[in-house]
Parts: structure tokens; sequence; C-alpha cells
């Protein structure tokens, strides 16, 4: 019989082709199956199994690493001020050092008008939004009536992609106490991972704003939240929302949580689209919907 | 206030220095204060060579500002009047040279307008002790520029737009003759500069001449009869620059004033054996030179706040030399070398780079004391805040460097209904502070929990005496051009039931509005337009509006 290779004792083992297992990761039983002429059933079926095996593994240790990833910090994370979405997020609120991805199912979806209401109460504290707008579209009067008072918003305008990511680092850099808030181009791996780290460093939070079609691709942020209207069932101050929070980094969503919300844009009140949720947030107790 | 500067001017010339400083021989052997020939002083206007301003011994001949030179040669004679081509860009240095004479009295001066009857203005906060009072001070100046043999006019006000009005429009005008100081001198009390200024004509303001031609048509005269016009009418009417003129007289707002530098000049220069060509040589010519600055302004405990970079540019194409000036504005007082070159950096790496370097001057346009902080041990850098505001400050700074100072701004409402004019830009982050003011629309007290007072669809009657109508939500992306849109309605002055937009159909399930726009005829571009926010069957939002004039449908907003 010739040589199987055992997964179990991977380090020692020496191939046919003087590979080791792990080198070529779950493409290497294929090729190693075809070199070594496995051709049998039995043989095949004993290699899919020890294939299963592994993949639960290293599936296992991913998770692993993304739960470990990040230990918990002593700083409370600033509530939304909204109760029932900040049981949606994983520190109850935005917390800083982190990257926020807002991915909205089309134009007029709302999601900017969400964030500006949520990210009013780190403002309130002294916060300074900054919004990075090369299209010059941004239009500060629905900021400024959400309650967000002018002198705290910084509008920029680069003219460049290029420029766009630098201010979008520069801002990152700077410190706690800011909020980026930006319509990002398509950006590379690397830059995402410029971004990520600049934030982590510095302890900024950066809102980006991505397409539903340019949003599905891999993400570095630390939060993705998708962000479905509803009909408004005829009352004109009030939005309804679907949001769900598609990506949670350190968090393996496989049933992705989602909120039904309504804000009345007049007042500020949030609320609960679902009677049930409403009663949850009544009794101080929230169930993920 | 100096009438007549142009002619004025020919007496100084020789007797200043650019810096301010007397020529030997001057100023006990001055000519005598009337030049034996009248003086005219003229330029082209309207392809004829025309009178701009005569002296009043001219004057008294008959010749008047706007009148031909050829007719007030006739009138004098040409052997008996002295004419001389205006020459606006020597009154101005000779103006500067006064200024810095002037900074024996103060060391804030400043070059007002460019004008005939020119303006130096003297920051005298904190000086008159050192004079004893303001009175003995302005005759200290009075004697000092009649030893010059100049005529002027001298007035102390609050602000400086006071003082100029009072100068310029006070009881006498150009009543000053040697021995006569009183009569050109006129101080305003503490605290009456807005009586002062009510019975004065609306020149004093300083306004543009069209905005005066039309409050002329309107038959507003005087400040006074300005002031009954409510504000809000005031700056939609004629500008928001005529109320802005007023806070600033008054001194509701500061006035920004340039400033003349001290005398002695923080200013480096260095010229290379040989030409630099890149960038990185340039940079470290401007390091070796910004390290003696530094050094001369930490002596002082000063910190750079405006630096000027002139680099003298020479290209193969171009035989002449040409200069570029870069200016950089900093947030606060900067001694920081790091942080001061790195902004330079960034400005250099964005230029277009042509031909070679020939000569680097660096100079501190503006300085002021560096703002002394304590270190907090647990928390941020200043106390009573909670995010530091220094880094902030600094990438300000950086942004400016790179994208350029038009494109960093914060929002300021201006009130208008014309969404594209609804705010504009203005500077980053002033006013910026730990407790900020709420917008109205929200009060901290009812936020977000009661519900307001709505005393009819549309409007509220809480926090204020009238009834001011209601905000109405606006999206959150504005089109910078409304865009065109096919749409169809059931009735045809009603809200649509479905819009096309680039090739895509919208249903409509809701519409509210409308929401009329029109703007007068005095704003410039009038605007009738009837705005509508839709919403689709899936909850998206936008926000429409028909021309009343077309019936053309836009789309103009996005509620994203």
């Amino acid at each position: 019989m010739r040589f199987l290779p055992s997964f179990h004792h991977q380090d020692s083992v020496e191939t046919p082709l003087g590979l080791r297992p792990w080198a070529n990761g779950l493409r290497f039983s294929k090729a190693a199956e075809n070199t070594c002429g496995y051709h049998d059933s039995e043989n095949s079926s004993t290699l899919r199994q020890k294939n299963q095996e592994l993949v639960a593994q290293l599936r296992e240790a991913i998770l692993r690493c993304q739960s470990q990833w990040r230990p918990a910090q002593g700083e409370p994370a600033i509530s939304t001020g909204c109760p029932l979405l900040d049981t949606l997020l994983p520190h109850h609120g935005w917390r800083w050092g982190t990257i926020v991805e807002w991915v909205a199912l089309g134009e007029g979806a709302g999601a900017k008008k969400i964030a500006l209401a949520t990210v009013r109460p780190a403002i309130t504290k002294g916060a300074i939004l900054f919004v990075v707008d090369p299209h010059r579209r941004f239009y500060p009067p629905a900021a400024i009536e959400t309650g967000i008072p002018p002198q705290a918003i910084v509008v920029l305008y680069p003219q460049s992609t290029k420029d766009t990511i630098w201010t979008i680092d520069q801002i990152l850099r700077t410190g706690k106490g800011i909020v980026v808030w930006a319509d990002v181009p398509p950006y590379s791996p690397a830059v995402a991972r410029r971004f990520q780290l600049a934030a982590e460093q510095s302890g900024a939070i950066g809102f980006f704003f991505r397409s539903y079609l340019s949003g599905k691709g891999p993400s570095w942020s630390d939060l993705q939240l998708i962000v479905s209207p509803l009909s408004s069932q005829g009352s004109e101050d009030q939005w309804q929302w679907r949001i769900e929070l598609h990506r949670s980094r350190g968090h393996l969503l496989p049933d992705k949580p989602k909120v039904e919300l309504s804000w009345n844009e007049w007042t500020g009140s949030w609320d609960s689209v679902s009677p049930l949720a409403r009663a949850a947030v009544t009794g101080g107790r929230f169930a993920r919907a | 206030m100096f009438p007549r500067w142009p002619v004025q001017r020919l007496r100084v010339e020789g007797l200043l220095g650019p810096e301010g400083h007397i020529h030997p021989g001057g100023p006990r052997h001055l000519p005598p204060n009337e030049p034996p020939a009248p003086v005219v002083v003229w330029d082209h206007r309207g392809g004829v060579a025309r009178v701009v301003v005569s002296c009043p011994r001219a004057e008294e001949l008959g010749i008047c500002p706007g009148m031909p030179l050829a007719e007030a040669l006739a009138l004098a004679g040409p052997q008996l009047v002295q004419w001389q081509a205006r020459d606006p860009h020597t009154d101005r240095q000779y103006l500067q040279a006064l200024g810095y004479f002037c900074q024996q009295f103060s060391p804030h001066v400043a070059v007002g307008p460019e004008e005939v009857h020119a303006a130096l203005f003297l920051d005298v906060t904190g000086t008159t002790r050192y004079f004893g009072s303001e009175e003995a001070l302005c005759r200290k100046v009075a004697r000092a520029l009649h030893q010059l043999g100049l005529r002027f006019r001298l007035a102390v006000a609050d602000t400086p737009t006071g003082a100029w009005a009072v100068a310029f429009y006070g009881k006498s005008l150009f009543p000053s003759r040697p021995g006569a100081e009183d009569d050109a001198l006129e101080i305003v009390p503490p605290g009456k500069t807005t009586e002062a200024l009510c019975p004065l004509p609306v020149g004093a303001l300083r306004l543009d001449s069209p905005t005066l031609e039309l409050l002329s048509r309107l038959g507003i005269h005087t400040v006074e009869q300005l002031l009954k016009i409510p504000p809000e009418e005031l700056r939609y009417r004629l500008g928001p620059g005529i109320w802005r003129r007023w806070q600033e007289a008054t001194g509701q707002v500061p006035e920004v004033l340039p400033f003349l530098p001290p005398p002695h000049h923080l200013r480096r220069t260095f010229l290379p054996e040989f030409p630099l060509g890149d960038y990185p040589s340039v940079l470290q010519a401007i390091e070796d030179l910004l390290e003696p600055l530094l050094g001369e302004l930490e002596a002082r405990n000063q910190g750079v706040i405006a630096l000027s970079c002139r680099l003298a540019r020479e290209c193969p194409r171009d035989t002449k030399p040409r200069e570029s000036v870069l200016e950089f504005l900093f947030s606060r007082p900067v001694l920081c070398k790091k942080h001061i070159l790195s902004v330079i950096e960034l400005r250099l790496e964005t230029m277009r780079w042509h031909g070679t370097i020939r000569g680097v001057t660096l100079e501190v346009l503006q300085f002021g004391p560096v703002e002394g902080f304590q270190h907090c041990l647990v928390f941020g850098d200043t106390p009573g805040s909670e995010y530091s505001p220094r880094p902030v400050g600094e990438l300000l700074d950086r942004l400016r460097a790179r994208l350029g100072p038009q494109a960093v701004c914060s929002p300021v409402l201006t009130g208008e209904v014309n969404p594209d004019r609804s705010w504009i830009p203005g500077p980053p982050l002033s006013g910026f502070g730990p407790s900020l003011p709420l917008p109205k629309r929200f009060p901290q007290a009812r936020y977000p929990h009661k519900e307001p007072n709505m005393s009819a669809r549309g409007y509220t009657s809480e926090d204020s005496e009238f009834f001011r109508p209601r905000r109405l939500p606006r999206p959150t992306t504005l089109l910078k051009e409304p865009i065109p849109i096919a749409t169809i309605a059931i009735s045809p002055w009603g809200a649509p039931i479905q819009f096309v937009l680039k090739g895509k159909p919208y249903q409509l399930t809701r519409s509210w509005g409308p929401e009329r726009i029109e703007t007068g005829w005095w704003r410039g571009e009038i605007i009738r337009r009837d705005y509508f926010r839709s919403e689709t069957t899936t909850g998206h939002r936008f926000w429409l509006f028909r021309e009343l004039d077309t019936g053309q449908w836009f789309l103009h907003g996005i509620f994203d």
C-alpha cells in the first residue's frame, strides 16, 4: 500500500511530491489523490471524510481567531440614541476606532439619514464630523436638521480618488473624537487595511457608504450594515428601515440579525416597527429579531 | 485719514524710506507746507486724460476732479500747474511707509482700502497708558504728521469702521492746518460708536458703489434710516454684505485688518550657487531657512500663524524669471518645525515643476503668542474638553495645504429659501467648542421624547413669539444640477405617480407637498418651483420639483 498522508500529523510527513500537505491547503488532497493513484471508492470516501474534518477544523480555528481578535477594552461605546439599534450592534453603540460600512439598497434608501441621526450623540459630546465629499453632493442643511451643529461639521472636497483616499486616511489617523463620513471610491485591500489600522490606532470612527453591488465584495470594516427602506405607512415624518448586521468583526453571524426601526424625523424619536420588539424595549430586554 | 493722498504723497516722496524711516535732512528741512505751484494728478478715464485729484490751491483756480487735463492746464496755464500721472502702486508704497512710520505709536497698523482719500488704522488698545490718554496720543500723532507736512484727520472709536466713518464724515472735513490739531481730531467715547454712526450718511459704512446707488434710489441716506429696516429684509434685498458691515462697524463681529508686519522682518533668503531642480533640494533649503526664523520666534515665545514662501523660478522657455508665492495659514501659532515642514511639503508635492529654482525666500507674515496648555494626566490634552483640539488644528493645516483652502470648510446657513444658496462655505470649525448650541429644530429640553406643539400642519409656534414656518426635511444628497425627468401624473398640477430616471421607472405611492419655493426679483435668478417629497413602492425617497413656468419635472435631491 502506498503512503497515505495523515492530516493529524502533517508536520512530520512528506508527500511523494516532496510537499507538505499544509503547503497547498485543501487543494493538496485532490492533487495527492490524482498523483498517488487512489481511484478506488473506499479510499476516496476516506479522503473526502478527512477533508471534511480538515475543513471543520479550519473553520473552528478561524472562528477562534476572529473571536479572540480584539480583547474587550474598558471604554464604553457611544450609544446611537436608538435602543433597538444598540442591541443590534455588538458593543451596544458606536465604538471608537472602528469602521462601519453602510450598504444601501438603492438610491434614496435613507442610510445616510440613519447615520446622521445615530452619530448625533457623539457630536453633542464634542466630536467633529468630517464629510469627505469628492462629488460635491452632500447637503449640509440635512445634517443640521438632524441636530448636528454646523460648527461641528467640516466638509472636504478632494478632487481626485488619490486625494480622497489620502484625506480619509489623514482624518482617520487624527484621533478620538473624529467621525469620518465618506462616500468611498472603490479601493484596494491594501488601502482598506490602511484605513483599518489608522482607525484602530487613533480611535476615530469611519462611516463609509457603499452601494449594494460594491458592498457585496470582501470588506475590511468592523461592522457592515445593510439598510433597506420600508414603506412609511403614509406618515411624512416617519421613516422605516430594516437594518441587517451583515458583518461584525470578531463575531460569526450565521443568521444575520436584523431590526426594523421607525424614526420620526421631526421629533427625533426612535421606535420599533414590530409591536413585539416594542414590548421588549419597554421591558428593558431585547431579543434579536 | 489722508485726504487727496495722491497729491499729498508727492510731499513725502524722498522723505520717507520704504520702512518708515525718515531720510537724513528731514523733517526739519522739509519743503514748505504748500507747494509753490498747484498740483494736479491725472489719469486716463474713457480714453481722455482727466484730473483725478487736485490740491486746494488748484481748486481755487477752478480745477476740479473729472475735468479733462487739457482744460485744467488751459485754466491755470501749463507753466503754473504741476501735473503728474496717477501711480497707485507708488501711492500704496508710500502709504505703507507712513504706516511703518506710525508703528512708533502702536505696533498694529493697517493700511486702509486703496482710495483717493487714504487711511491708516492704528489699533491703540492698551497703548494709551504709555501716552497718558487717548487725546495725548492723538496730539502726539498729529504733531508727527504735521512735521511731515501732511494734512489729515484723526478719529478714535471702538471699531475701525467707526473711526473711519467719524474721521471721514465727522463734523468738519479736511480742517487740519498746522498748529490746529484740535480741529482735526475727534474722539468717540467708549460705547458710543453706534450713536456716533446713526446721523452719518450710509457711505460711512464703506459700502460699494452699486449698494450706495441703490440706497440712494430707495431714499435711504443716513445710517439711522437704514437701521429701521429689519435685518432679515436688509440681508435678502441688499445682500449680506451691508448687514455685515454694520455689525463690523458696531463691533458685533470682528473686522479683519491686514496689519503691517513688524519693522523687524522675519525674512530669510537663500540664493543657491547652482539652480535647484527638484523639490527635495528646495525642501532642504526651506528647512535651513526655517530654523533660524523659528529660533527668533521662540526667543519671543511667539509662533507662526502665516508664512510665505517665494520661489524665484527660471523656465527654459521663458527668459523672464518668474516668482511663485506660496502662502500658508496655520490654525494656531506654531513653533513645531516638523509640522510646518510637513505642511509645506504637502503643497510642494502638488506643484508642477517647470524649470529650476534660483532663489527661496521665507517670510513670517504673521505670528502670535504660543498658547501654553497644560497636559492632562488622565484624559485628553485640554482640560474641559473631552477631545483635544490640537491634532484637529494640525489636520486642518495639512488638509488646506494639500486640497487647497477652498476645499476645506464648515457650512454656514444663509436662511435663503433657494436650496442651492441655503448655505455657504465658512471657515472650518469657527466657534467650535465643547458645549455647542444645538440647532433650534431639536431643542435640548424636549429632544427626543416630547412631541412638538403643532398648531397647524407645517407650522409650529414654540420657541418663538412669532408664528414661524416649520423647516421641512431636506435630502442628504443635492444634485449639482437638477435632472429633468419624465413623469406620469393623474392631475396636471398634482404630484406624479411615476417617474423615469435613466430609463428606470420608479412607481410612487406617496408624495408630500407641494412646498412652494419662489425667490424675489432682487435675488438675481428667479426661481418658481413646487417641491415634493416622493416615496416609491419600496420606500425610497426622492426630492422632485416642478417648474411653475414650464411645468417640467426635475429630480433635485435624494434622501440617501
